[in-house]
């Protein structure tokens, strides 16, 4: 056995290093001839036949070097290594085919590949928890209070961990958990859990989990720390778990080391220390745990699904409001990050729709692909049906295209790694709208997506390759041969290139109007007016004092204290115009309370309505920048006046009493309890969310808040100038206060059109490839087209045709698959289209706008491609253009 | 497997064999005088032709059996010449002696199997 290894390995190396040369071997042959020959010649035969007799005895030299050379290494190898030789030649030869390929490859493999890495980190890599599929969050950000109605539902137990901020904007005092060590010497991001945390991932810990012991105020402070931190930190030190290690503010013991390859529940998080809740308050600058937001996390009951869990939560808490809290969703789909609420990161068809346009891309890729193969050996027929009839081997042949091919595919994967990678770069310092912060994921490149990319270009070139190698049948070639190979291409042939320059376009003018449509919706969305001024307002919410104070003996006093409070300090702001006390129009929380139809009654009707309501002192609406079209604004008397004054939206009011005056009118909304008198009417504007408005609004002048948390609308010309000096002078005047966010307009829309700017940030990606691809593969194969027709253009321009006609027929080449591409394309978009209707906020899916410029774009390219190549042919002498075949 | 391929098995250990054992009967040797000894060996019942003999030369080289190296030889009408002489190694020996072996009870056991038949 070792013996034969021995002799494939000395083979293999004589593959590429030959220890014996072809003459040595010769000579060897050569002798033992001589010799024989001799020997015969002593037993007195003639020397000519002597010789002859030899060679008979001893057998040809030339079959010996073949067998020698088979001995010597392996043959097929050899046989595919022998003419690679020829190929930096060939390349230099046909070097515009080879660049446009690879950087057809590269860009198509690309794209895919980073978008896999992409999608691989944020779906595909596995969590490494026990049992992961029943393992759900609750992502609403709910009070600690949730921990126990969930525990009624959850069969399989739950733990929390503190929430950092409620909304990832401005704070005061920004709930930072960070720990600093001293051996390590860095901050270290630290997650507050409860005391089941680690049991309910059935994660192990090396040392000990944390006991409700650790869990009292007052414990001593101990932690678990990452592996990662204890490999990087403490160099896994064994006596570290169970020693107290220094920190700010508190020194605290380490009494375990979590699983390797945990560092948080979620996507996202990257943790190095987990604490007990109780601890929190010792290390950041908060008066008790129980005002922290908990994030929920819950393992299912054996046979319980989410949908059960839901309707169980909805049918115990519905008058509670904590069936809003206790929504779950798979752990695995959910991102967050310690600065971030948690998003649902699998929604709908998202996957789907991101994974569809990615192989559009490569489908396009391929196609132009395919054609340029096509294309460049229809124009080395004649050629290889020369080689073909002097000897070469229909194996020989593929063997020559398939390296021609391979060096293709291992140019092209280069360059997509490339491509890739520098886009792994520029990614992590983008935060993709909506919080998912890229840097945050681990956006390396494993084994899958290696594996991918090596598949992708495989099958790219496989699909791409197909349609030339099987049209070079020996057949046709040697029918070429016979008959002299055709110097234009046939009918046929011409046809497949047409339908592959048509199929890329299709790809193409899909993949541009999703990307175009998303685009076109944040840029909608942002121009269309919400009604109110964004660009002059900002949106402030204050936790007025913290929960853990005594109680008040007059709650709302307090409140209007506080609020007053507020408003001062706001007013003293240099650049603040105006401030009134009131929720803002646009929020999640409006669109929650949308979710539930209000029964609003009049004089002659009752209606079942989305009704927004906002309650605030009575200047909301004028600082909100909402004029009054009809009757008047509210005024500080209607706080206090029976009914309440209130001031409607145009559109309910025409609602509500389509042919008569609104003005006096009285309205009962159920959840007002009392009536309201409408004293004015204003203009529209946004309720919820700019993608689900409310379908009115009714505004009362009662002063808003009351409760332990006030909003405020401040109007300010530059908003964006104001936001520090508002924050310190919060900070000065109430220092007590524990929370505070503050938010531009703009801001405000960019959030709610979260998932559309998130869509339009992909598919843009994507649209900038596919058009690059796009306009690359017009161009390069109408200007191919153009060239292997330079002989049939001779014989026209020979026999009188004018550059006119030459032109028109160039423009035709190009136009006729462009436009039957086109066709194909937007009907396909159209259809695609419909799959993410409910995202294109205020957009029809068949906007007329992004067809039509994606259509232009298409015809202009074809055009200017078409036009360029017919350029060319017209300024050629017709003998030029007959000789260059 | 078919019996062509049983057959040429066979006569590729043969082939091994007697390269094996007319190097340790002569000595460092040229192709053609092992070529020539099993010829007269054998009483011209077999003749290796050079496309057998060098790749199985070869093979046994590769496979540490035998020692290749180029040295003047004196046989000849001419002369002198250059010419490659192969020797056993240490593992050609134990190889060859394991052969033999196997060859010889391989005999035996034919030659049994045989004469009961008869």
């Amino acid at each position: 056995m070792a013996r034969t290894l021995r002799e494939w390995f000395l083979r293999l190396c004589g593959t590429f290093r030959r220890r014996r040369s072809d003459a040595d071997l010769e000579a060897e042959l050569r002798l033992h001839l001589e010799l024989a020959a001799e020997d015969t010649r002593r037993r007195g035969e003639p020397a000519g036949q002597a010789d002859r007799a030899a060679r008979l005895q001893a057998g040809g030299v030339s079959q010996a070097m073949d067998a020698l050379r088979d001995q010597r290494g392996l043959p097929w190898i050899d046989a595919a290594l022998s003419g690679a030789g020829n190929l930096p030649r060939l390349v230099l030869r046909h070097r515009g085919y080879f660049a446009f390929a690879t950087t057809t490859l590269a860009l198509a493999v690309g794209v895919n590949l980073l978008v896999f890495t992409v999608v691989n980190a944020l779906w595909l890599r596995p969590l490494p928890f026990r049992d992961v599929d029943r393992l759900v969050a609750l992502p609403q950000g709910a009070f600690a209070t949730v921990e126990a109605p969930s525990l009624k539902i959850f069969g399989g137990g739950v733990a929390g961990q503190v929430m950092t901020d409620d909304d990832g904007n401005f704070d005061l005092q920004f709930l930072k958990p960070r720990i600093r060590v001293g051996q390590v010497g860095r901050d270290l991001e630290t997650l507050a859990v409860t005391v089941g945390y680690f049991r309910l991932f059935g994660l192990a810990i090396l040392g000990r989990d944390f006991t409700a012991d650790d869990n009292r105020p007052g414990a001593e402070p101990v932690a678990i720390i990452s592996d990662r931190l204890w490999s990087s930190g403490f160099g896994r030190r064994q006596d570290l778990i169970g020693a107290v290690v220094a920190a700010k503010p508190v020194p605290i013991r380490v009494i375990g080391v979590a699983t390797p390859g945990f560092e948080g529940a979620r996507r996202g998080e990257r943790a190095d220390m987990w604490i007990p809740t109780a601890l929190l308050p010792r290390v950041v600058t908060v008066k008790a745990e129980q005002s922290n937001p908990l994030m929920i996390f819950a393992r299912l009951g054996p046979g319980q699904t989410i949908a059960d869990v839901n309707r169980r939560a909805d049918k115990e808490y519905a008058t509670r409001h904590l069936n809003e809290y206790l929504k779950a969703v798979p752990l695995k789909d959910v991102f967050g990050t310690p600065e971030s609420r948690t998003i649902v990161i699998r929604e709908g068809h998202s996957l789907a729709i991101v994974g569809g346009l990615a192989m559009l891309v490569l489908l396009g890729g391929c196609a132009t692909l395919a054609a340029l193969v096509l294309v460049h050996y229809e124009r080395r027929r004649g050629e290889l049906a020369v080689r073909l009839a002097l000897g070469a081997s229909r194996l020989r042949l593929t063997a020559e295209l398939c390296r021609e091919l391979l060096l293709i595919a291992v140019t092209g994967t280069l360059g997509a790694i490339v491509v890739a990678t520098w886009g792994l770069r520029v990614i992590p310092s983008l935060s993709l709208p909506g919080g998912v912060n890229l840097g945050r994921l681990d956006l390396s490149m494993d084994w899958r997506v290696l594996g991918v990319a090596v598949a992708t270009t495989v099958l790219t070139l496989l699909v791409a390759a197909w349609l030339p190698v099987s049209r070079f049948t020996r057949g046709r070639l040697a029918r070429d041969l016979v008959s002299g190979p055709s110097p234009t291409p046939s009918p046929a042939s011409q046809r497949v290139r047409q339908g592959l320059l048509a199929l890329h376009v299709t790809a193409t003018v899909v993949v541009l109007i999703a990307a175009g449509l998303f685009v076109r919706v944040v840029v909608h969305g942002f121009g269309a007016a919400p009604g109110f001024d964004v660009d002059h307002t900002l949106f402030l919410r204050v936790e007025l004092w913290s929960p853990m104070d005594p109680p008040m003996a007059n709650f709302r006093e307090a409140a209007r204290r506080g609020a007053d409070r507020v408003k001062d300090a706001l007013r003293s702001v240099a650049g603040v115009d105006d401030v009134a006390q009131g929720m803002r129009p646009i929020s999640p929380e409006a669109t929650r309370i949308l979710t539930r139809p209000i029964v609003v009654r009049t004089e002659h009707a009752e209606r079942k309505l989305a009704l927004g309501g906002l309650d605030g002192t009575p200047n909301l609406l004028s600082t909100l920048g909402v004029p009054i079209v009809a009757g008047r604004a509210l005024t500080p008397v209607d706080a206090t006046a029976q009914p309440v004054p209130a001031v409607m939206t145009a559109s309910l009011a025409r609602m509500l009493w389509p042919t008569g005056d609104p003005l006096g009118q009285i309205v009962r909304p159920v959840w007002r309890g009392g009536r309201l008198l409408i004293v004015g009417i204003a203009r529209d504007f946004v309720y919820g969310s700019l993608t689900t408005p409310a379908a009115g609004v009714v505004v009362t002048p009662r002063g808003g808040g009351g409760g332990i948390f006030a909003e405020f609308v401040v109007r300010a010309s530059h908003p964006d100038a104001v936001v520090k000096p508002i924050l310190a002078a919060l900070k000065a005047s109430m220092p007590e206060a524990p929370q505070a966010t503050l938010v531009t307009g703009r801001d405000v829309m960019a959030s709610d059109l979260g998932r559309q700017r998130l869509g339009a940030w992909f598919f843009s990606g994507f649209g900038l490839v596919a058009l690059l691809l796009g306009v690359l593969g017009v161009f390069g194969l109408v200007a191919y087209l153009a060239e292997s027709r330079q002989h049939e253009f001779g014989i026209r321009l020979a026999l009188g045709a004018t550059s006119r006609d030459l032109v028109g027929q160039g423009l035709r080449a190009a136009v006729i698959p462009v436009s039957v591409g086109l066709a194909a394309g937007l009907v396909c978009a159209a259809w695609i289209a419909r799959l993410f209707t409910s995202l294109l906020t205020g957009l029809s899916a068949l906007d007329p706008l992004t067809y039509g410029a994606v259509a232009i774009t298409m015809l202009a390219c074809a055009a200017m491609a078409g036009l360029g190549g017919a350029w060319r042919l017209r300024r050629m002498a017709p003998l030029d253009a007959l000789r260059t075949e | 497997m078919t019996k062509e391929t049983a057959k040429a098995e066979v006569l590729q250990g043969t082939l091994d064999l007697m390269v094996l054992q007319t190097l340790d009967a002569l000595g460092p040797s040229h192709g053609y005088a092992i070529a020539a000894r099993v010829e007269q060996v054998s009483k011209g019942a077999i003749q290796l032709n050079m496309g057998t003999l060098y790749p199985a030369l070869m093979r046994l080289e590769q496979r540490g059996l035998l020692r290749g190296t180029w040295g003047i030889s004196d046989t000849g009408l001419r002369g002198s010449r250059k010419a490659r002489f192969y020797s056993l190694t240490a593992a050609g020996r134990r190889e060859l002696a394991a052969e033999r072996q196997a060859w010889d009870r391989m005999t035996a056991i034919m030659q049994a199997l045989l004469q009961q038949e008869n």
